[in-house]
């Protein structure tokens, strides 16, 4: 369990959202093992158990900003302990999921929050139902990787 | 109208599922008007069915609600099923049954934790319960998960799931996935168990409509308790087939709400959802929860509506038992379990004996026709009616979900419950107008979605 956990979120099929599974795919084809895997849990509060009692956990995701141009990406280093970003996201339409943000919450409330969390999010904007994520996005699946390489070469701790 | 007119609004209704409001007008004298007001926009999946294939049904149907697809996917089904006049195996009628013990779980246990539990506790959110009661919560969390494994194995994925086809499923689960799902329920009764003995602990406000009774209407099965079959059965002696719901059950357009309001020959209130499941099928409940609601001494006839917390955590023991003794069945097959045969009742039996057939699927021969089916979703009865023309095409749909049926009742207990409470602060008011709408645990996105509360003293009326 003190392996670093990689969570890759997102739908393969709705265009630039499949960044997510990308990276993990691209990760795959290392074959790493100092880090375990974990491709869109579905159910956002399946995030509370998957990274209880890890010390290190990146999650990557899509997200919209239209100040910067797609395919740029946006690190939250410690989301633990800056939510700043995170709460300005738009807020969850049904009272029945959860959002990144409200995992956060209700990890610490838990006592089952990793020590470190830390987001890689992809700049997108456009979600086409049956399409892949378009090449300026996935252009930042080396930049990804290659941030994570730290973390996928390390020995475990 | 005085100038002692109070007017109790609450714009958004928080912790239920879609957009609604509430208005109350009332004085010291009497309570004058109750709006559920429901302005989420109108969906019209009735008219998106329109022209489909009625193979699309199910999937289509299963987008109106997040929570509860499962129940969109079996009403779709079974409706389509006889109108094409197919009779499914009892194997898949079993796993179908798993799905939907899935589906309640996971229902269920996230409106008892997050969403509910917070009202009892003057807790305002999940993540203040989550701070307060935190062995609850990771309860709840546990067996929410529990809930998603059986809809991922025997539906494809937890969310939306895409493996319920008209006639059976497009695949069915590996012995192996169903030994490995089977294991992953070891702790859950037990979760279960603990969640109910927790929630039973909780103070249950007083509510007595012993002056204008419930009128129950729920599916009722001699052999189980119903989530896919059975007749639809009513507190007052109501029992009819499905094909007959439109010949009492009728629709009405009211001004306040994007939602129809449905209600018995036009004219009756009616409460569907848990509460009347519980009062008209307590005894094909499991025995583990049959068991605890005498511990707890919550047995029908139950008419309390804040106290359905402790019904629905009764049904996620059922569900939970029920879900085991389906997987253990199909793990066990063709092996000799002489304990189980003897206790096992006949329609078990039959179940074994005809898991070993293995098709996924019974294809259907396409032919004009129409059908009609209840199954019970987490909230109440969803009824599914459609007809079909020769080419397999739908020509008409109709969907009548439970937060439809149970808003003119909600609306009814706000109305009895007010003039008790009038001593309360308005904020206490407003909170307990919030929790007994969540008695029943709505889903306007099905209804069509819901809540806005603001309290003004000396208002006109609006």
């Amino acid at each position: 369990m003190s392996k670093p956990l990689i969570i890759g979120l997102g739908n393969r099929w709705r265009g630039d959202d499949g960044i997510g599974p990308l990276v993990l795919d691209a990760l795959q084809a290392q074959n790493p093992e100092a880090v375990d895997l974990l491709e869109n849990p579905a159910d956002t509060l399946n995030l509370i158990n998957a990274w209880a009692g890890r010390k290190r956990v990146y999650l990557i995701d899509a997200c919209c900003d239209p100040q910067r141009e797609d395919g740029s990406l946006v690190i939250i280093a410690n989301a633990l302990e800056d939510t700043t970003i995170l709460h300005t996201l738009t807020r969850p339409t049904s009272s029945h999921i959860v959002d990144i943000a409200q995992a956060i919450r209700l990890s610490q409330a838990l006592g089952q929050a990793p020590q470190q969390l830390t987001i890689y999010a992809v700049v997108t904007s456009q979600f086409e139902p049956g399409t892949r994520p378009r090449a300026v996005v996935a252009a930042a699946v080396s930049h990804v990787v290659e941030a994570l390489r730290p973390a996928v070469t390390a020995n475990a701790s | 109208m005085t100038d002692k007119t109070k007017t109790l609004r609450v714009d958004y209704l928080a912790r239920v599922e879609g957009e609604g409001a509430l208005y109350i007008r009332y004085d010291d004298t009497a309570v004058h008007e109750v709006k559920l007001k429901i302005f989420e926009p109108p969906r019209f999946f009735e008219a998106f069915l329109q022209g489909r294939d009625y193979t699309e049904a199910p999937d289509i149907t299963a987008r109106i609600c997040g929570i509860c697809p499962v129940a969109y996917q079996m009403s779709a089904v079974h409706a389509m099923e006889q109108a094409l006049g197919i009779a499914v195996d009892p194997a898949i009628e079993q796993l179908r049954r798993l799905l939907y013990c899935g589906e309640w779980i996971e229902s269920h246990v996230l409106h008892m934790a997050m969403l509910h539990a917070p009202d009892f506790l003057h807790l305002d959110s999940a993540v203040e319960m989550a701070s307060v009661h935190p062995q609850v919560v990771q309860q709840a969390l546990a067996l929410k998960k529990a809930g998603n494994a059986i809809v991922r194995v025997l539906g494809g994925r937890e969310i939306h799931p895409i493996n319920v086809r008209v006639g059976g499923f497009y695949k069915l689960p590996s012995r192996q996935e169903l030994s490995e799902l089977r294991a992953s329920l070891d702790d859950a009764l037990e979760q279960a168990v603990a969640l109910t003995r927790w929630v039973a602990t909780l103070t249950i406000p007083d509510f007595d409509r012993q002056q204008h009774p419930y009128l129950f209407v729920a599916l009722h099965d001699e052999h189980e308790y119903p989530m896919n079959s059975g007749r639809l059965v009513s507190s007052e002696g109501l029992n009819i087939e499905a094909c007959d719901f439109e010949n009492h059950f009728i629709e009405q357009q009211v001004a306040h709400s994007n939602a129809l309001h449905c209600l018995l020959d036009g004219k009756r209130p009616y409460f569907v959802g848990p509460m009347a499941r519980f009062n008209l099928n307590f005894e094909t409940l499991s025995p583990t929860a049959k068991q605890l609601a005498a511990e707890i001494q919550v047995t029908p006839p139950y008419v309390n509506p804040f106290g359905s917390i402790l019904i629905r955590a009764l049904e996620v023991v059922h569900a939970v038992e029920t879900a085991m003794m389906v997987l253990d069945f199909f793990s066990k097959q063709g092996v000799s379990c002489s304990k189980q045969e003897a206790s096992c009742s006949k329609q078990e039996a039959s179940f074994r004996h005809n898991t070993q057939t293995g098709s996924s699927y019974q294809q259907p021969t396409v032919r004009a026709g129409s059908g009609y089916a209840i199954t019970e979703a987490p909230r109440g009865i969803l009824y599914h009616g459609y007809r079909i023309g020769d080419d397999g095409k739908i020509v008409t749909a109709k969907i009548i979900p439970p937060t439809s049926q149970n808003q003119k009742t909600i609306e009814d207990d706000l109305r009895l419950m007010l003039p008790a409470l009038m001593q309360l602060s308005e904020d206490e008011l407003r909170h307990r107008c919030e929790q007994a709408i969540r008695n029943y645990d709505p889903c306007i996105s099905c209804a069509t979605h819901f809540l806005k509360l603001t309290l003004e003293k000396g208002a006109e009326q609006q």
